[in-house]
C-alpha cells in the first residue's frame, strides 16, 4: 500500500489579538494509505479542523509539511489541491443559489468545464439523491439536504482524496445515517481515500480502517479500531449505579468471586447536575462521568459506581443482580459497555469524549 | 485562470441581481426618489416644457474681437432672440458679413425654443436702478454706472431669487475665442460666468447646460476651423497660406465664419435645443445620476465587504482549497463588484430614460445622444464608486466598522455632490465624486462634451482609492 497523504511534524500556533498563543496543533505525524478511510477522532477543540485546514492548503503551518500524492501542500499547493476534495465542517454553500448552481460554480473552481462539468454535476446530484431538488435554492433545504450538497461539492472532480470535517454535525439521526452510508459507499464502491473527522466514536468505529485519536493538538493513539481496543484489553465493563449507599468491601469481593470477572472497582463520583436544577424536583437528570445521563434524587451530589470488568459481561449479569439483591444493595441502573473507542479515550485521558 | 475569474465575477453579479430585497434598494429606491424629485421640479405633461420661464439676467460686456466677431451676441440672441436683443444688430461685425447676416436674420431657431424655457433680460443700469428703487436689493457698492456696480446688483438679484442665474460675458471674450490664422492663431482661455441661485439647482443646472453648450459650440467651431486651416497649410505650403492669411481682407472674410449671424455656428446650436427640449430629461439626469451614484456607493461597499461573509460562511475557505490562486479569487470578486455597480447604474439609466420618455410623451435619449461618451462617463463613475468601496473596506479594521462609517461617508459625499437638490459651489462640491459624475452626465444630457476633466478626476480618483484600498484590505485579510 502506498501512502497518498504523508503528514510530518505539523504544528499550528495561533496568535490571539491579546498576544497570547493557542497551540492548536502540536506536531502531528500521519500516513494515510490509498483507498482507506482514516478517522481523526477527538473532542471539540482538539485540533481536527486546524489539521485539515493545514493539509488542504487553507492555513499555513507554523512548522512541518504534508504531501498529497507526493506534492507538498506548502510548496506545490496547486498540484496538491487538484487531488483533493474538501467537505468543510460548515455548510460552505451560497444560500441564494440553487443546488445545481452551487455545484456548477464550485465545479468550475475545481477546474471542470463544458460537458464534463454538466456530467459531473448530474452524477453528483444522483449520488446525493437530490436530482429532483436541483433547481431549488439552498436556503429552502433542510439541514440534512444541505449537508448532502456540501458533500457533493467536494466530490465533483472525482478527487483521489476527500476530507470530511464532521459532516454529521447538527442533523437528525435519519440524515446522519444517510451520510454515513454515503461514506461507506465512497469507501466500498468508489475506493476513495477519505480523511474523516468526528467527535463521535461510533462513527469512527463504523467507518474507518484506521483511527487517530487526537487530543489537545496531539495524536495520542493510532491504529485500527481493533488495535486500539486491544491496548486497553478486550473486556466488557458493567457499570452499576448505587447512589449514595454505603458499599462494603466484602460485597465487592462477592462480585469478584464470580467466574469470568477479572476486576471490580468502586468509586463514588461527583454528579454534574445542571446549575439551578439541584433542588427543583424530586428527580433530576445528572450527567455521569461516562457521559450518560442518569436520574437521581434531588439533593444527591454523588453517585456510587461499581465497575465490573468481565470477559463476557452480559452472561454474568443475572448472577450479579441476585448477589446485590441478597445483600440488600439497591441497583439504580446498569450499563453494559462493550470495549470501544470511548473506553480507549477514557483510558488514555481520564476524560469522556463528549465532555 | 481567467475563466475562473469570470465565473467568480459572474456569480457575484448573479447573486446580487437575484436578490429581490437588494434590487429594491439598489434600483427601485433611487428610481423612485429621482422620479419624485423630477416630477416635483418638472411637472407632468407630455411634450410641454416642464420648467418654464426661468428668469435669467445677462450682462454682455463683450466688445467683439478686432477681427470682427462678437460671440457675446450669440448668448443674448439665444436667450432673448435677435428681435429684442440690443446686441443683435451686426454693427460690430465686419462689413463683409452683413450680406450673410441679412439672409439669415429672424431665422434664429434656438431663441424660439428658449423663449418658453427662460425669461431672459439684458441687465443694464436701468434694470439695476429699478431693483434698487423697488427695494428688492440694497444699493450696491461703486459708481452707479460702473461695471462693478452692475455686476454686484445682478448678483444680489440672483441671491434674492429675482433671477435664477446671471450670465456674464467678459469684455475680451470674442478676442480670446477668435481663431485667426497668423494674427491670432491660438484660442485663449476665457469663460462665461454663470452665477446661479443655489436654491434652484435644477433650473440653474439647465441654464448652465445651455451656456456651456453654446460656449462649447463656439470653441469647437473655431478649433475645427483651426484644424482645417492647419491642413490647408500642410497641403498647399506655408508660404502661400501665410501670404494669403497675412492680408487683412482674408482674415476678416474668414472671421465671418464666426459671426453670430452666420448660420453655421450661431443657429441650430444643437445643445441649446437639446437642453430645452429635454428639460425634464436634464432634471432626471441631474437628480438620477447623483442618486444612482449615491446608491451605487453602497453596492460597492457591501460588495467588497461580502468577502467577510464568504469567510464566515466558509465559501471563501472552500474556494481556497480548490486549485485557484488567491489573487484570482480576490480579483474575480472585485471585478464582480465593479460589474454589479455598472449594471446598477445602467439599469437606472435605462429606467430613467423610460420615465423621462413617458413624462415627455416621446422617446427621448435623456442622457444625450453621444452614447460613447456616456459609456465612458459610466465606466469612470463605476471605477470611482468601486474605488471608494474598496478604500472604505480596506480602511476599516472590521466589517462592522465599515458598515458604520460607510453610510456616513456616502451621505457626506452625496450632500457635497448635490444629490439632495442643493448645489454647493464647485470649490466644495469638487471634493465629491458624485459632483464630477453628475456634472459629466448633465453636460452630456445637454449635448455638451466638455467632460475630459470629469473623466480624469473620476478615473484617477477611482484608481488611486482602489489600489490603496486593495493593499490595505489584502493586508488585513491575509490570515484566513
Ligand atoms: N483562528 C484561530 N485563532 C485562534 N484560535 C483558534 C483558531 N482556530 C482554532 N483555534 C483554536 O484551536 C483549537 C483547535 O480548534 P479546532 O481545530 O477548530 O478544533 P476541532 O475542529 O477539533 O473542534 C481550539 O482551541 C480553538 O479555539
Ligand atoms: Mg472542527
Amino acid at each position: 500500500m502506498t501512502n497518498l497523504v504523508e503528514v510530518r511534524g505539523l504544528v499550528k500556533t495561533f496568535k490571539r489579538r491579546d498576544g497570547t498563543e493557542v497551540r492548536a496543533v502540536r506536531g502531528i505525524n500521519l500516513d494515510i494509505a490509498q483507498g482507506e478511510v482514516f478517522s481523526l477522532l477527538g473532542p471539540n477543540g482538539a485540533g481536527k479542523t486546524t489539521t485539515i485546514s493545514m493539509i488542504s492548503g487553507l492555513l499555513a503551518p507554523t512548522q512541518g509539511d504534508a504531501t498529497i500524492g507526493g506534492f507538498s501542500i506548502t510548496k506545490q499547493p496547486m498540484q496538491a489541491k487538484k487531488l483533493l476534495g474538501v467537505v468543510p465542517q460548515e455548510i460552505a454553500l451560497y444560500p441564494t443559489l440553487t443546488a445545481r448552481q452551487n455545484l456548477d460554480f464550485f465545479g468550475k473552481m475545481a477546474g471542470l468545464g463544458g460537458k464534463e462539468l454538466a456530467k459531473s454535476v448530474d452524477e453528483v446530484l444522483d449520488f446525493i439523491d437530490l436530482k429532483d431538488r436541483q433547481k431549488d435554492r439552498i436556503d429552502t433545504f433542510s439541514g440534512g439536504m444541505k449537508r448532502r450538497v456540501n458533500i457533493g461539492v467536494g466530490l465533483l472532480h472525482k478527487p483521489q482524496l476527500v476530507y470530511m470535517d464532521e459532516p454529521t454535525v447538527g442533523i437528525d439521526p435519519q440524515s446522519r445515517r444517510r451520510i454515513l452510508d454515503t461514506v461507506i459507499q465512497l469507501r466500498d464502491e468508489y475506493r476513495m481515500t477519505v480523511l474523516y473527522t468526528t467527535h463521535l466514536m461510533e462513527e469512527a468505529q463504523e467507518l474507518s480502517n484506521r483511527v487517530g485519536i487526537i487530543d489537545h493538538g496531539e495524536i495520542i493513539a493510532l491504529g485500527t479500531v481493533g488495535d486500539l481496543i486491544q491496548q486497553i484489553g478486550e473486556e466488557d465493563r458493567l457499570i452499576f449505579s448505587v447512589g449514595e449507599q454505603q458499599i462494603e468491601n466484602d460485597f465487592l469481593q462477592q462480585f469478584e468471586a464470580i467466574v469470568g470477572i477479572t476486576k471490580v472497582t468502586y468509586q463514588s463520583r461527583e454528579l454534574n447536575v445542571a446549575p439551578g436544577l439541584e433542588d427543583s424536583a424530586e428527580l433530576v437528570i445528572a450527567k455521569k462521568s461516562t457521559g450518560t445521563m442518569v436520574a437521581v434524587r434531588s439533593g444527591q451530589v454523588k453517585d456510587g459506581e461499581i465497575v465490573v470488568y468481565a470477559k463476557r459481561g452480559r452472561k454474568a449479569l443475572p448472577e450479579l443482580l441476585r448477589i446485590a439483591d441478597d445483600a440488600g444493595v439497591n441497583i439504580f441502573s446498569v450499563e453494559v459497555r462493550e470495549p470501544d473507542l470511548e473506553a480507549v479515550f477514557l483510558h488514555l485521558t481520564g476524560r469522556a469524549l463528549r465532555d | 485562470m481567467i475563466s475562473k475569474l469570470w465565473a467568480i465575477a459572474w456569480k457575484e453579479v448573479y447573486r446580487t441581481f437575484t436578490d429581490r430585497s437588494l434590487i429594491l434598494i439598489m434600483i427601485a429606491t433611487p428610481l423612485l426618489i429621482s422620479t419624485i424629485v423630477g416630477l416635483a421640479f418638472g411637472g407632468l405633461g407630455g411634450g410641454d416644457v416642464p420648467v418654464q420661464d426661468i428668469p435669467v439676467a445677462i450682462i454682455n460686456r463683450d466688445v467683439g474681437s478686432s477681427f470682427g466677431a462678437n460671440y457675446g451676441q450669440i448668448y443674448t440672441s439665444a436667450f432673448i432672440g435677435s428681435g429684442d436683443s440690443t446686441a443683435g444688430d451686426s454693427s460690430n461685425s465686419a462689413p463683409v458679413c452683413d450680406q450673410v447676416a441679412a439672409e439669415t436674420s429672424g431665422d434664429n431657431r434656438s431663441s424660439m425654443t428658449l423663449d418658453a424655457l427662460t425669461e431672459a433680460v439684458i441687465f443694464d443700469a436701468a434694470a439695476a436702478q429699478s431693483l434698487v428703487d423697488a427695494n428688492t436689493i440694497t444699493v450696491p457698492e461703486g459708481e452707479p454706472d460702473s461695471d462693478t456696480y452692475l455686476e454686484a446688483a445682478a448678483r444680489a438679484a440672483v441671491d434674492n431669487g429675482t433671477y435664477t442665474a446671471l450670465i456674464l460675458i467678459p469684455e475680451d471674450f470674442s478676442q480670446k475665442m477668435s481663431y485667426i490664422p497668423v494674427l491670432h492663431p491660438q484660442i485663449e482661455e476665457t469663460g462665461v460666468v454663470v452665477y446661479a441661485n443655489s436654491g434652484r439647482a435644477v433650473a440653474a443646472g439647465i441654464i448652465r447646460s445651455i451656456v456651456g453648450g453654446i460656449t462649447n459650440q463656439i470653441a469647437t467651431g473655431n478649433i475645427a476651423i483651426a484644424a482645417t486651416f492647419g491642413q490647408i497649410t500642410d497641403n498647399y505650403g506655408l508660404a502661400t497660406m501665410g501670404q494669403a492669411a497675412g492680408s487683412m481682407d482674408f482674415a476678416s472674410a474668414f472671421a465671418c465664419a464666426f459671426d453670430p449671424a452666420f448660420t453655421t455656428i450661431t443657429i441650430d446650436s444643437q445643445s441649446v435645443e437639446g437642453a430645452s427640449a429635454n428639460a425634464t430629461g436634464v432634471i432626471l439626469v441631474m437628480v438620477g445620476s447623483s442618486q444612482a451614484m449615491f446608491f451605487a456607493l453602497f453596492t460597492a461597499q457591501f460588495g467588497v465587504l461580502s468577502m467577510h461573509d464568504e469567510r464566515r460562511n466558509w465559501t471563501l475557505q472552500r474556494l481556497l482549497t480548490t486549485p485557484t490562486p488567491r489573487w484570482v479569487i480576490l480579483a474575480g470578486k472585485l471585478f464582480g463588484v465593479f460589474v454589479t455597480v455598472l449594471f446598477q447604474l445602467v439599469m437606472l439609466m435605462i429606467a430613467l430614460t423610460l420615465v423621462g420618455s413617458l413624462l415627455q410623451g416621446t422617446f427621448t435619449l435623456i442622457w444625450g445622444s453621444n452614447l460613447f461618451l456616456v459609456a465612458l462617463v459610466l465606466l469612470a463613475t463605476g471605477l470611482a464608486v468601486s474605488g471608494l468601496g474598496m478604500l472604505l473596506a480596506g480602511l476599516a479594521r472590521t466589517p462592522e466598522q465599515a458598515q458604520t462609517f460607510g453610510p456616513v461617508v456616502n451621505i457626506g459625499l452625496a450632500v457635497l455632490g448635490g444629490a439632495f437638490g442643493f448645489q454647493l459651489p464647485q470649490a466644495i462640491a469638487g471634493f465629491s465624486l458624485i459632483y464630477w459624475g453628475q456634472n459629466a452626465f448633465s453636460q452630456l444630457a445637454a449635448g455638451q462634451s466638455d467632460i475630459a476633466l470629469n473623466l480624469i478626476v473620476l478615473a484617477v480618483q477611482g484608481a488611486v482609492m482602489f489600489l490603496v484600498g486593495l493593499v490595505l484590505f489584502n493586508r488585513g485579510f491575509e490570515a484566513v
